[in-house]
């Protein structure tokens, strides 16, 4: 791999957050309501104007937006996220504490997603217009259509109320505190968030495993002697993971998104319900860096996806 | 006995609606050393055949539905994949049409040599030490270089290079050639006849060339199978067929090449018409259509192949009475 691809793609994903950063900044100022309102509730009603005036200077908030912006930019760089205004809390040991839960979700999603999806792909792909394939095609649709929080909240209505099984009523429990309990409260919201995956990472594959089937190099792999299995996983396989690497950087997008409706469904403390719970208050500190930290880690898996893709197609390269 | 043997071949289409021949009752002999050619328009089936004798047709939709093929005595009709797989690269091998997309995109040059002799249980080393060798047979310049690239870092000619070497790996006894150069520009495809017939020479490897260009024939192979809607339609050493061809088939191709007709000033002509369409056969002779010579009986029956001196062909009207 060339350094000069590498930093291509760099600087591309610093310009995606820079982008990012200004949306959400934006976008938080034209929303209604202000911090100081949000934080004393009725009594923001008694304040008077001095009263108000220096309370929005203690929070730098009448600085002109530009500066805002820089000011936090500038911050953010130097790993200072700012502080929940509630609280008086970090947004950086907020952060810390909600980071571990969604990266483990996402992943767990995104293990679930390849471990059904790939397969079934490849199965269905080798029996294709067969029963097997046809079962298997629908199940993946279905897996598109039906959204996450009616998969999510059918899992718990069935589990919770059925047979009286919710291992998420207890609040949350880190894997290092009990890896068991952990992963019993992490399974169903993997799943509401990997069914939508895996059947997208399945019908990929299945189209791209029958798409390289009928290439001539194919021909020239079985007219050189080699085995099907060979010709099945080396040849074939290896070629079609291509498009399936791409639809799983792009669903990464989407899981990141779904994190936040699923952590709500099933009180888990990530990042997304932290952003939730920020916008409810109007802490726009909150909002801002947490937002920016999502961001962050959509370009990180992109750029993850993109070395990979270079790493698999040796064609990359030389765009 | 011949190294090939290929009798009443029929590859059909085979689909639930029932199947529809595409070649029919091929018959072809290609003996140790010899080089065959097979000639005839786009459609005719070259490729059909003889992507069936390497088992390699795609199936479904298509399938091999009657006649033999034996190499060196082996039938290969009936044979499981087990055995293709030990006869395809080590006893015959193939070189295809388009060499931009028939090697795999993914994997270096040298391993996708190397790949086809471990299949056949060449050490690792060995198969190594053989790719170099063969990258150089091939007129490949710094072979150690170019085994370790990409195919997209080759041009079009040069990975028709890698091809042939990777056929040559393993010295099989039959090299077949799909239409090699149709790809590829004129100059290279000069070469690469060149490199074929220097490889013949040298290694005595017989040889099946399958072209649609009757010129290119003359100066490679022994003998010539011309096909036409899916049938051999006249088979014949190269001299007597040029001289003498049989079935105005091939009368009329040869018409259709620059430089090959026995009346040098007489304008090129193309064949009028356009080739039969499998599902759409004429009931009596596949080229009454498009032949000037053509009598009442063609339109009713298929003519049998007949013996002529080096040569069969399938016509109900003799050459003398071509008019
Ligand atoms: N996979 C296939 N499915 C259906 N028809 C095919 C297939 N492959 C070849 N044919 C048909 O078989 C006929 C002969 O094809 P081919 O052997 O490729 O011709 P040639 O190599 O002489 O140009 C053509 O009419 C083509 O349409
Ligand atoms: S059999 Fe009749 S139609 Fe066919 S090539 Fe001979 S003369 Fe022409
Ligand atoms: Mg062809």
């Amino acid at each position: 791999m060339t350094r000069r691809f590498f930093l291509k793609r760099l600087g591309g994903a610093l310009l995606t957050l820079f982008g990012v950063a200004v949306f959400v900044f934006v976008v938080l100022r034209l929303i209604p309501g202000d911090e100081i309102t949000a934080m004393l509730g009725i009594e923001s009603g008694t304040l008077t104007e001095v009263q108000r005036r220096a309370l929005e200077s203690y929070f730098g908030l009448d600085e002109p937006p530009i500066s805002q912006f820089f000011g936090w930019l500038g911050n953010v760089m130097t790993g200072n996220l700012g502080y929940s205004m509630r609280s008086g809390v970090s947004v950086a040991s907020l952060i810390a504490d909600a980071l571990p839960v969604t990266i483990e979700l996402a992943v767990l999603s995104m293990l679930f997603g390849i471990v059904i999806g790939v397969p079934t792909g490849i199965f269905a792909a080798t029996r294709q217009g067969k029963a097997p394939d046809v079962v298997a095609q629908s199940f993946g649709l279905i897996g598109l259509a039906i959204p996450n929080f009616v998969i999510g909240t059918f899992l718990i209505t069935i589990t919770a109320s059925q047979f009286g099984y919710f291992p998420n009523a207890a609040g949350y429990v880190p894997p290092w505190e009990d890896l068991g309990l952990n992963l019993q409260q992490m399974l169903f919201p993997a799943i509401s968030l990997g069914i939508v995956l895996a059947g997208s990472i399945m019908r990929t594959m299945r189209s791209a495993f029958l798409e390289v089937s009928t290439e001539p190099f194919v021909r020239t792999a079985r007219g050189k002697g080699l085995s099907r299995r060979r010709v099945k996983w080396v040849v074939i396989f290896r070629n079609a993971s291509i498009p399936v690497l791409t639809i799983t950087g792009i669903q990464f997008g989407y899981l990141l998104g779904g994190t936040v409706v699923i952590e709500q469904i099933f009180a888990l403390p990530g990042l997304g319900r932290l952003v939730l719970t920020a916008i409810n208050q109007r802490e726009l500190a909150v909002v801002q860096s947490t937002v920016l930290v999502i961001a962050a880690m959509f370009v990180i898996i992109n750029l993850l996806v993109d070395l990979l893709y270079a790493r698999i197609d040796p064609r990359i390269e030389i765009q | 006995m011949a190294l090939l043997e290929v009798q009443d071949l029929t590859t059909s289409i085979v689909r639930r609606s029932g199947s529809v021949p595409i070649i029919r009752n091929v018959n072809l002999n290609v003996d140790k050393g010899e080089t065959l050619g097979i000639v005839g328009e786009s459609g005719s089936g070259k490729s059909v055949t003889m992507l069936s004798v390497m088992g390699l047709i795609p199936s479904p939709p298509l399938a091999i539905t009657d006649g033999a093929i034996r190499l060196k005595g082996r039938d290969l009709v009936g044979a499981d994949e087990k055995t293709m797989q030990a006869v395809r690269g080590a006893d015959m091998a193939m070189v295809y049409q388009d060499p931009m997309v028939s090697l795999n995109p993914v994997m270096r040059i040298g391993r996708q040599i190397e790949e086809g002799m471990t299949a056949h249980h060449v050490g690792k080393n060995e198969a190594q030490q053989r790719t170099l060798e063969v990258l150089g047979e091939v007129g490949i310049p710094d072979p150690p270089r170019v085994r370790d690239l990409y195919p997209h870092e080759l041009s079009g000619g040069m990975r028709q290079r890698v091809m042939i070497a990777s056929a040559l790996a393993l010295s099989p006894d039959l090299l077949i050639f799909d239409e090699p150069t149709t790809a590829l520009d004129v100059t290279i495809q000069q070469q690469i006849l060149y490199l074929v017939r220097e490889l013949q020479r040298s290694t005595g490897v017989a040889v099946v060339w399958i072209t649609h260009d009757l010129g290119v024939l003359a100066r490679l192979v022994d003998r010539v199978a011309v096909m036409y809607g899916g049938r051999v339609v006249e088979v014949d050493d190269i001299e007597p067929l040029f001289s003498e061809p049989r079935h105005p088939y091939t009368e009329a191709l040869m018409a259709s090449v620059p430089g090959m007709h026995d009346d040098e000033r007489a304008p090129l002509r193309q064949i009028p018409g356009s080739p039969p369409d499998v599902n759409h056969m004429p009931p009596g002779c596949p080229f009454q259509p498009r032949c000037e010579f053509a009598i009442e009986r063609c339109t009713r029956e298929m003519p049998p192949m007949l013996s002529h001196g080096t040569g069969e062909s399938a016509c109900w009207v003799p050459r003398e009475e071509w008019k």
